[in-house]
């Protein structure tokens, strides 16, 4: 079969180019992983890389390059612009990557792995050595699997409805009979969120803590339940830090912290206040 | 027996787990809701285990990660319009500095709306072939689809992905002027 090339190789202007390109960074956290694992009842502590390590080597380079890209960007930003701000967005950016919601994370604390025997733990040991490759490649046609129903024992967010309705007709090849999925935002407020944001960063990286406060409370009153609002919160922290105000600074960090005590946003606050106090 | 079950378990994650979070992620589940659908892929693919013929597992994991996607897209309209639907889904995001966080992060929502846009047959192979980096054939044997009918979906999808990135950029650009 005549392989085209990739729309990002060919055929995507910049616009387009820019849009594929913002997938790079689309990775699970360990977090997410071991808690599959647990929940599978292999919860051996496997490193995600491992995990990863038999797909497409390209789409792996990407990744890891953009995440260089990233770290080193951060890095060299964090420098510049002082180590409260660094704490605060390098642990947002953590924050708005990784963290499930607070009811799932607290869920997956408490987990633990299934019971396995030990001759099941060197069997998996086994399996886990480097060795086989992905599967998706095997030519031959089988009866497809239904997924089954049954509610993930230990998620609330996630119904079971999917497996529970899963209809017979997905043991066919095609994927065609899905509706198109609804629009994840609006353009508009895409824009508008980040833009705020981006004043309050950006002022705070002038030191200029009153015009940040300000973009944030602009924010907040736009997007009270905004899909920033770890960055927002955890800026605003190091705002009130820096203008002086400590009991709000306080206050704030102890809102944060009370939501969720373990959470990295958690982390981030009472690092931001740590630092508060260094010389 | 439980061992060789074990086994293959955690064979099946580790080979699967990064493929089938990225391609939840990239056919509509959102940021926020993306680790608890890969779980629910695998713990379906645990319960069923015994049914998946060797050489299959990535197959089924991916039609489940399908259904899965769909009850998540279905379930998050259901709140958006319960919340009167102005909320912008949790973002996924790796900020890349403060400068370029907003770029960044637009961009990566707005591949979620054009890709959202796409029928989901057509969202399927678009993923498959331009952010996984598949060939054709591997993407017709995990779809269990003929080959032509791939290039088929393939071109429809990149016809809908330009004309869905046209309608971004000029939604983008008007606004940029009214502000």
């Amino acid at each position: 079969m005549k392989q085209p090339r990739r729309l990002a190789d060919a055929g995507a202007d910049e616009f387009e180019r820019g849009l594929l390109s913002a997938s790079s960074a689309d990775a699970p956290s360990d977090h997410a992983y071991h808690r599959t694992l647990a929940s599978l009842g292999v919860g051996l502590l496997i490193p995600l890389s491992t995990a990863g390590a038999a797909h497409g080597a390209g789409v792996a380079a990407a990744t890891s390059k953009l995440g260089a890209t990233v770290v080193a960007k951060w890095l060299a930003t964090g420098m510049a612009l002082g180590a409260v701000t660094v704490s605060a967005v390098t642990v947002t950016g953590r924050v708005l990557t990784s963290t499930p919601s607070a009811v799932v994370s607290e869920q997956a604390r408490t987990e633990r792995p299934g019971p396995t025997t030990a001759a099941a733990h060197g069997a998996v040991a086994a399996a886990l050595t480097p060795a086989s490759a992905p599967t998706a490649a095997e030519p031959r046609p089988t009866p497809t699997p239904v997924p089954e129903a049954a509610a993930p024992k230990r998620r609330q967010e996630v119904p079971a409805t999917v497996a529970e309705s899963a209809p017979a007709t997905t043991a066919g090849p095609s994927t065609g009979s899905f509706a198109a999925a609804p629009l994840v935002g609006s353009v508009p407020s895409i824009k508008r969120e980040t833009e705020l944001i981006g004043t309050a960063q950006r002022a705070l990286q002038r030191g200029d803590g009153p015009s940040t406060l300000s973009a944030l409370a602009r924010y907040r009153s736009e997007f009270p339940h905004g899909a920033l609002g770890p960055e927002a919160r955890l800026l605003e922290l190091s705002a009130l830090l820096r203008t002086g105000q400590r009991d709000r600074a306080r206050a704030a960090a102890a809102q944060i912290i009370a939501k969720d005590p373990t959470g990295q946003e958690a982390d981030a606050a009472r690092a931001l206040l740590g630092k508060s106090h260094e010389p | 027996m439980l061992a060789e079950r074990t086994a293959r378990l955690a064979a099946l994650a580790r080979d699967n787990f990064h493929f089938i979070w990225r391609s939840l992620r990239r056919l509509g589940v959102s940021a926020g809701s993306v680790d608890d659908a890969a779980q629910q892929v695998f713990e379906v693919a645990s319960r069923r285990l015994e049914e998946i013929e060797p050489g299959r597992e990535r197959a089924f994991l991916f039609k489940t990660a399908i259904l899965v996607t769909a009850e998540a897209t279905r379930r998050a309209a259901t709140q958006r319009a319960r919340d009167g639907g102005d909320a912008v889904d949790e973002l996924d995001a790796a900020l890349p500095s403060p400068e370029d966080a907003s770029d960044w992060l637009r961009r990566r929502l707005l591949l979620d709306r054009v890709l959202a846009a796409m029928p989901v047959d057509l969202r399927v192979t678009f993923v498959l072939f331009e952010l996984e980096e598949l060939s054709m054939i591997e993407i017709a044997r995990l779809l269990e689809l003929r080959p032509g009918t791939v290039a088929s979906r393939l071109r429809r999808a990149r016809e809908a992905f330009h004309t869905e990135a046209r309608r971004c950029r000029r939604l983008d650009s008007s606004e940029g002027q009214t502000e």
